[in-house]
């Protein structure tokens, strides 16, 4: 993974194999850190599973032995001098943060979260996405349902919205000041 | 500075869109809709599946081509991935492996726009894939 925005997209996976159908990316910055926190109601983890997950090759997954994204992340949050934390309960959902210390020469930059966020949004057109960058004092939110009201009979996984919500996103990130590199 | 971008440019874009949509037959349209699904597992999205769904879109935008693209979870074909799933209308669904940019173009131009056959097909019994 080149940058967080990758680990974004990739993290909100897993919510979604957990049959989440409600995930809320919250992204608030300041001028030391990145915080990410990703919140799912999906099928939780029970305590075995919870152990085992900052494992590299733990996963329940079946067509593949390994399962990375969480270690990685970790690593990656860790080189920064920050950190990775997991909280979750079977049946009720999983909360996951990571903390990333920008002034460290190893942290990750945060990448086109943009277009993360959209082809989430977009692709995933199931689900509720519920999306919002803090920026010092400044934010910016979006969801799925916002845009389904709108869009009417208009899939939200047409090509046309797919591209207007990542500019629509990259213009307000702007607005609230984030670098992307 | 120009307007930044908002919901309200949204409801415009979907009135405009509703105009041309309506144009045509909508029984028509939902029968012509070509499905293309992304694989978004992790060793995807390091092998670059972000860049090839962002392009992908962008294409078929550009092109006006009628399609929805969504995402997959993990099709098990790690070895060739990025890989996508593409069904147009009335036929199997067909998966592609090692789809990077330049892939993803050749697969809108041949096999989406023309019909025509594109290689890197990945053999399978023509199932459609779901995460595991
Ligand atoms: N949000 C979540 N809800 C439920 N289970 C999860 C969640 N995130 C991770 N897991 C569990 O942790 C395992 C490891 O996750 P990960 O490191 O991303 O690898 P992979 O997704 O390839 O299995 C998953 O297989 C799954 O069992
Ligand atoms: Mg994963």
């Amino acid at each position: 993974m080149k940058n967080i925005s990758e680990h974004i997209l990739d993290i909100v996976q897993n919510s979604i194999r957990a049959k989440a159908d409600n995930i809320e990316i919250l992204i608030s910055e300041t001028n030391q850190e990145i915080n990410i926190h990703i919140t799912d109601n999906g099928m939780g983890m029970d305590k075995t599973i919870l152990q085992k997950v900052n494992d590299p090759f733990f996963t329940t997954r079946t067509t593949r032995k390994v399962g990375l994204g969480i270690p990685l992340l970790n690593q990656h949050a860790e080189q920064s001098g920050g950190w990775l934390k997991i909280i979750s309960e079977k049946g009720e959902g999983t909360k996951l943060t990571a903390k990333f210390l920008k002034n460290n020469i190893d942290c990750l930059p945060m990448g086109d979260i943009y277009t993360s966020i959209a082809l989430l949004i977009s692709g995933n057109p199931e689900q509720n996405i519920i999306f919002r960058y803090k920026k010092n004092d400044k934010q910016y939110s979006i969801s799925s349902m916002e845009i389904k009201e709108i869009l009417e009979d208009i899939p939200l996984n047409n090509p046309k919205v797919a591209n207007f919500l990542k500019e629509m996103i990259k213009e307000n990130l702007e607005n609230i000041k984030v670098s992307f590199n | 500075m120009a307007k930044i971008k908002s919901l309200e440019d949204l409801k415009k874009m979907r009135e405009d869109m509703k105009n041309k949509i309506s144009l045509r037959e909508k029984g028509e349209r939902i029968d012509n809709l070509i499905q293309i699904k992304v694989s978004m597992a992790t060793c995807g999205i390091a092998s670059g599946a972000k860049e090839t769904m962002d392009y992908m879109v962008n294409e078929l935008d550009n092109r006006a081509v009628d399609a929805v693209v969504t995402q997959t979870g993990c099709m098990g074909y790690c070895y060739a991935e990025p890989t996508i799933e593409v069904t147009l209308p009335g036929e199997e669904p067909v998966i592609f492996g090692y789809v990077d940019t330049d892939k993803a173009q050749e697969i809108i131009d041949k096999y989406i726009i023309k019909g025509e056959p594109v290689d890197g097909i990945i053999p399978v019994n023509f199932k459609s894939i779901k995460d595991e």
